[in-house]
């Protein structure tokens, strides 16, 4: 049915990125997935990161559910807050803030008006313990919102705390309240806690499987950004994960559904650019009194929108994210793009042979990646090198001086200018080569992503090189991006990462390798990417906990 | 009576003309590729702006004589203007047109009244509406009226679009269409709390209340010829839902490029308002905000330079003033 659907897509969009080469359906075509003799690096244990947490709340108990999100900071490793969350922790007053929040969830969720979503059975009295009642929610509820099967006489133990806290408040759903609210509060929420089977209890591949709770949570956060839903931790707790024919059904499953994909997609997208820094991305608004708070929403929007649309709904050519003309208009973004919009979310195509193309060109990435009042080449050549190319940029030194970079520095009149002036100090010549001709190529985009061709009355020169190919100005920039090898290299591994939530091991530079391999001939499908990575034994399977003290882990 | 004014014109003339810079454009203001200025044409020789600043035309140099006036009106409501002082009109020049092809002295015929010079030089601007403007303490220059109106665009009160079409240069154009009409949607504005330039809004579809005038741009000015012109949509404040209406209007214009892609224009509308449409959209308002009950009515009567009739002087020439800025109207096929 799938390769039908992908064979209709190619005949009737005539995707310049869709590949004759093979279906989306990988099975037993992918080179990756084929390989698993090697030991996977350890597991992981992640802290949700806030937009985790968030999608998950709304996943368990519904989208208008209100509640404060997490303070605490998410941090980035390999330009990722899903990979920093590995090595996360929960400080006092973040502990509380979650307490607050379990709190005003679990308050709304047990509401007169909102409990019969989760709650089949009523209490005799609405004053007293009903431990059948109660342990009807506990049964039903725990494991979804635990992620696990309840393990022996822990029901009973909730059913218990549910009973005394009745007692107490008077209250039989204030009871299951205080039960929610432990449940929100736990390790088991609040991390996402993956645990392997002994080694003996495994096959012939190498390294040890992940429990199928672990899988089940690892796939669903991979793939739709949330909790696993009610059929996969089902097909979890049947075992029907440890097969590859159950295991292969439910990724299937979770892939055919678009919705939650694409807010899996989204997720990935929003966290490897960074997205929710726009709203602190500090800018100068006597300078540009247009970049409003619509403005920031709807760019941010904007560019999920268009990778959603184009990896998902067009299922195009990944590396033609960064050279396609379509995209998404709203009036907020129509006076930055100096466009007419009728509508908001128009589909709208940047004219060809225009300055716009890609998602690079979006305001998002432009106003992100620039200074409160001036553009930035250096922090967009940076970007793109360390989260597109995977090549890092060291921090500057602490004794560099910034304002030489300023427009009224007196060092040159455009940023070219000035940065030639910078790179004049061998030191910093050394990453500057790099970063420049990148960032200078978009230097026709100001402080705020609107397009211009002057600096100070100086026509704007954004000619570059990236890797071996040169470019006059920004339209060669982007196919130039496009073509670049290290650009699907990078992707392969950045997304390999994202699904396993850590850094990957020597061991698995192989399976990258297939992967890439996979990615090519399958004509860059981001789709198929997402689900040969899903099926690879470094998904699936660990070298171990990282301490000894989840040694024994197991379902 | 007003002694019309002789001299600045010239100083006048270069000031307006300085705003008048190159304003050269091209099509593609998305991001061109070739190095071309972008400007915001919505297509080959159409440009939208959208006003962002309405008022009343204040003539440069208006200043108070240091003699008490009288109660011109003789109104009984009129109590307390120990500190009126009459607004002396010497050495003032007019940014108008000479609506009725006559130069009058004040007493030369029909409804004469005193007519002002151009900043070109040119004698026989008509603008009534000046003497009202003297008569009436809160609507004359530095008085609450002028702050009510100028901001009107922004909050939302009076918004209304121009679409130039037919346009060849910005700088010299034998030919060019100038449509006016009310915007049904408040633009977008920004953190300053001023409308954003090329913000997209949709134009009223009323046919009732769009003009389309004929026009000509010489070296960067904008001069069209008469044309009846109706605007509705009007609120300021406490009225709601008038209509401007100014018989004969003519507009002259002046664009200058503010940032790349942006033009603003400085532009006069003028025309015969009759007396009876002048108290209809702006009587309650200037009641309201401080002018005397029935000094609106008295100073019309006084100050009505025109006829629509041939018999009765029942309109006052006018001037407004307005500001626009790039933009974009939208809606045009829902209003066919």
């Amino acid at each position: 049915m799938r390769g039908t659907l992908f064979i209709l897509t190619c005949l009737t969009l005539t995707m310049a990125g869709c590949s004759t080469t093979g279906s989306p359906s990988t099975g037993p075509d992918s080179t990756a997935a084929g390989l698993d003799d090697y030991v996977p690096g350890p597991i992981a244990m992640r802290r949700l990161t806030k937009n985790q947490y968030v999608s998950t709340m709304h996943s368990l108990f519904g989208a208008d559910l209100q509640f404060f999100p997490p303070t605490e900071v998410d941090t980035r490793v390999e330009g990722l807050l899903s990979l920093g969350a590995n090595a996360a922790t929960i400080t006092p007053a973040g502990l509380e803030r979650y307490e607050s929040s379990a709190r005003q969830v679990a308050s709304q969720v047990l509401s007169p008006d909102r409990r019969g979503r989760l709650l089949g059975c009523m209490p005799e009295s609405p004053t007293d313990a009903d431990d059948a009642c109660a342990t009807e929610f506990v049964v039903g509820v725990g494991p979804r919102v635990l992620r696990r099967a309840l393990r022996e006489g822990e029901a009973d133990d909730y059913v218990a705390l549910a009973r005394e806290a009745t007692q107490e408040l008077g209250d039989f759903y204030r009871g299951l309240e205080s039960v929610l609210a432990s449940w929100l509060l736990s390790a088991d929420f609040l991390f996402i806690q993956e645990r392997a089977h002994p080694l003996n209890s495994t096959s012939e591949s190498a390294g040890r499987k992940l429990t199928a709770e672990t899988l089940a949570s690892r796939l669903s956060y991979f793939l739709w950004n949330s909790a696993p839903d009610a059929e996969l931790l089902e097909a979890a707790f049947a075992g029907e994960l440890d097969t590859d024919q159950g295991y292969r059904a439910q990724l299937e499953r979770l892939l055919s559904n678009d919705e939650r994909l694409g807010q899996g997609i989204r997720a990935l997208f929003n966290d490897l650019y960074e997205l929710d820094a726009l709203e602190t991305a500090p800018k100068d608004t006597s300078a540009f009194p247009q970049y409003t708070m619509g403005v920031i929403e709807d760019a941010k929007e904007q560019t999920l929108r268009t990778v959603v649309d184009h990896l998902l709904t067009r299922r195009a050519d990944y590396r033609d994210l960064f050279t396609t003309r379509q995209t998404f208009m709203t009036k907020n973004l129509g006076p930055i793009y100096g466009i007419p919009v009728s509508e908001d979310w128009e589909a709208y195509e940047f004219p060809q042979e225009g300055a716009r193309a890609g998602i690079l060109s979006h305001v998002s990435f432009l106003a992100l990646h620039a200074r409160s009042a001036r553009s930035s080449a250096v922090l967009r050549g940076e970007f793109i090198l360390d989260s597109l190319l995977c090549t890092p940029i060291p921090a500057p030194p602490a004794n560099v001086n910034f304002e030489a970079l300023e427009p009224n520095s007196g060092l040159g009149d455009t940023a070219r200018e000035r940065l030639a002036v910078h790179r004049s100090d061998p030191n910093c010549a050394v990453c500057h080569d790099l970063m420049d001709p990148i960032g200078l190529a978009f230097e026709n985009f100001d402080a705020i992503g609107q397009f211009r061709t002057q600096e100070s009355g100086v026509t704007i020169e954004t000619y570059g090189q990236i890797d071996e190919t040169e470019y006059d100005d920004i339209t060669g920039f982007y196919p130039a991006l496009r073509n670049a090898p290290r650009l699907t290299t990078c992707m392969v591994l950045k997304l390999y990462m994202y699904a396993v939530g850590r850094l990957p091991a020597i061991s698995e530079n192989e399976v990258l390798e297939a992967l890439e391999a996979d990615f090519d001939s399958g004509g860059y499908d981001f789709v198929r990417l997402m689900e040969n990575i899903a099926l690879t034994h470094g998904f699936r399977a660990t070298s171990g906990p990282r301490e000894a003290e989840a040694e024994e882990g197991g379902a | 009576m007003i002694v019309q004014a002789q001299k600045p014109a010239a100083l006048l003339l270069i000031a307006v003309l300085a705003a008048c810079g190159d304003s050269t454009t091209s099509s593609d203001n998305t991001g061109g590729a070739g190095g071309t200025i972008p400007a915001p044409t919505v297509e080959e020789g159409v440009y939208d702006f959208l006003a962002t600043e309405l008022n009343f035309y204040y003539p440069e140099g208006l200043s108070e004589s240091d003699t008490d006036a009288t109660n011109l009106c003789g109104l009984d409501t009129i109590t307390d203007n120990t500190t009126y002082r009459p607004l002396l009109f010497d050495d003032v020049v007019v940014n108008g047109f000479d609506l009725d092809d006559a130069v009058s002295t004040g007493d030369s015929g029909l409804c004469a009244q005193a007519d002002y010079t151009g900043i070109d030089g040119s004698s026989g601007v008509d603008y009534g509406f000046l003497g009202i403007i003297d008569m009436i303490r809160p609507i004359r220059p530095d008085q609450v009226a002028r702050g009510v109106l100028a901001n009107a665009p922004s909050e939302g009160l009076i918004n209304f679009g121009i679409r130039l079409s037919g346009v060849e240069s910005l700088e010299n154009d034998d030919s060019v269409e100038v449509f006016v009409a009310p915007t049904s949607e408040v633009p977008l504005r920004g953190t300053d709390g001023r409308i954003i330039p090329r913000s997209s809004v949709p134009i009223d579809p009323n046919p009732e209340w769009q003009t389309t005038f004929r026009g000509q741009i010489v070296d960067g000015v904008l001069t069209t010829e008469p044309a009846d012109f109706t605007l509705g949509n009007i609120d300021l404040i406490i009225v709601f839902d008038r209509v401007l209406e100014l018989r004969g209007a003519r507009i002259r214009a002046t664009f200058t490029e503010i940032r790349e892609g942006v033009i603003e224009v400085d532009s006069i509308l003028a025309g015969w308002w009759s007396n009876d449409n002048m108290i209809d959209t702006i009587g309650d308002i200037v009641l309201a905000i401080g002018a005397n009950d029935g000094e609106l009515q008295c100073s019309a009567e006084m100050w009505a330079d025109g006829s629509s009739d041939g018999t009765s002087c029942d309109m006052t020439s006018m001037i407004f003033r307005t500001v626009s800025v790039s933009g974009f109207l939208t809606g045009f096929e829902e209003a066919n």
